[in-house]
């Protein structure tokens, strides 16, 4: 690939440029080729006339806990995960036959918790109501292992006037930690309350109601402005 | 938080130009962001932060089920005009995402650096933090195909 005889100034030196971090002499040499260009110049001055507005960023990982809606203790997981094996292997075979893992790793942990919260790009933290088209993002805290103690990952669904939706999907490179964001972003709208829910229950795909996830399962409600 | 009030704009801006919806565009910025937060990383310069958002971008691409989305979305307008070479112009999603299968991350990022940045070869060098020499040759090891996928994307309309 032959190197063009006409190089534009890049936009990361147009950007550092326009935020003044370019030295002295390099700041000159930009000034002495933008008045020579039309083009960078108007690269400039998309630079500069560009107003748009940052999305608020949610205060994560500050080491401050922050109130979850609901939470759920580890025992209680154990318990779940436990039975759920049992039931799971009397009643299949194939690309569940790994619950033994989840028993085994889910039974040594004490004291941990996973929970969920909302971030509204228009209100910000802890949502309790959402308007037509507003935006949110969800954080998620759970413990470092639990993802490895669950294959087949955590599954975001949401519950609207009867009906079900996944639209964040599952999140195959999620870390687990403290308010983690889960990747993407939602949008809601539509007349009813939703129900937001973060559940790791096998059933995730056929439940018309979240308490049909449960114990598997955690949730909070937005109600409609 | 100042780094995210500085750099931000700057980095939507380019995350516009790759991912090519505004929506997926400030998604990337923000978790780019938070993650950089949570990991402690305070204190970023721009440079550091282009190579961060690449990457970011370049796994969304690679994902299928994003790659979907981002194909769906994509908006052309949001690309911008090429300065450096107008034939590449419609170097778009698609032909990205066809290379993210088959190229090495590393020349992944220097094509992005290249076509969507506009970034010079000593330049890309310095944010790469390798050869001039290394750049060139990852430019040419994958030109003939970004050629033929260029010109299949141009007929596609």
């Amino acid at each position: 690939m032959a190197e063009l005889s006409h190089e534009p100034l890049s936009w990361l030196k147009l950007e550092r440029y326009a935020l003044g971090e370019l030295a002295a002499e390099e700041r000159r040499q930009v000034e002495t080729r933008l008045a020579l260009s039309p083009a960078d110049r108007a690269v400039l001055a998309q630079i500069r006339g560009d107003e748009s507005v940052l999305p608020p960023l949610p205060l994560v990982a500050l080491g401050s806990p922050r109130r979850e809606r609901k939470r759920i203790g580890w025992a209680a997981i154990s318990a779940t995960v436990a039975a759920a094996a049992a039931v799971t292997l009397a009643l299949l075979r194939g690309p569940v036959s790994d619950f033994p893992s989840r028993r085994q790793v889910a039974s040594g942990v004490k004291g941990g918790e996973v929970a969920i919260a909302l971030y509204s790009e228009r209100v910000g933290e802890e949502p309790v109501a959402f308007s037509q088209g507003e935006r949110f993002k969800l954080l998620v805290t759970c413990p470092p292992w639990f993802l490895e103690a669950l294959p087949e990952g955590l599954t975001v669904v949401m519950f609207q006037g009867g009906e079900r939706f996944f639209p964040l999907g599952k999140a195959p490179s999620l870390a687990c930690g403290n308010r983690v964001a889960w990747p993407g972003a939602f949008t809601l709208d539509g007349r009813a309350d939703v129900q937001v829910c973060l559940t790791w229950s096998a059933r995730a795909a056929h439940a018309e109601r979240a308490e049909q996830l449960e114990p598997e399962v955690v949730c909070t409600t937005l109600k409609r402005r | 938080m100042d780094s995210y009030r500085r750099y931000g704009p700057a980095l939507l801006r380019k995350a516009r130009r790759l991912l090519q919806n505004e929506e997926d565009a400030r998604d990337a910025v923000q978790t780019l962001f938070m993650d950089l937060f949570a990991r402690g990383e305070l204190s970023t310069d721009l440079p550091y932060l282009y190579r961060a958002l690449t990457h970011r971008c370049l796994n969304m691409l690679r994902d299928e089920k994003n790659r979907a989305r981002l194909l769906e979305r994509e908006s052309p307008a949001l690309r911008g005009t090429a300065r450096i070479s107008p034939d590449l112009q419609a170097l778009g999603l698609q032909t990205l995402a066809k290379l993210s299968d088959s190229v090495e991350e590393a020349v992944m990022e220097t094509l992005v650096y290249r076509f969507f940045d506009e970034l010079g070869l000593e330049e890309i060098a310095e944010v790469m933090q390798v050869s001039r020499k290394t750049v060139q040759n990852r430019l040419n090891r994958v030109s003939a195909q970004l050629a033929a996928l260029a010109e299949t994307e141009v007929q596609r309309g």
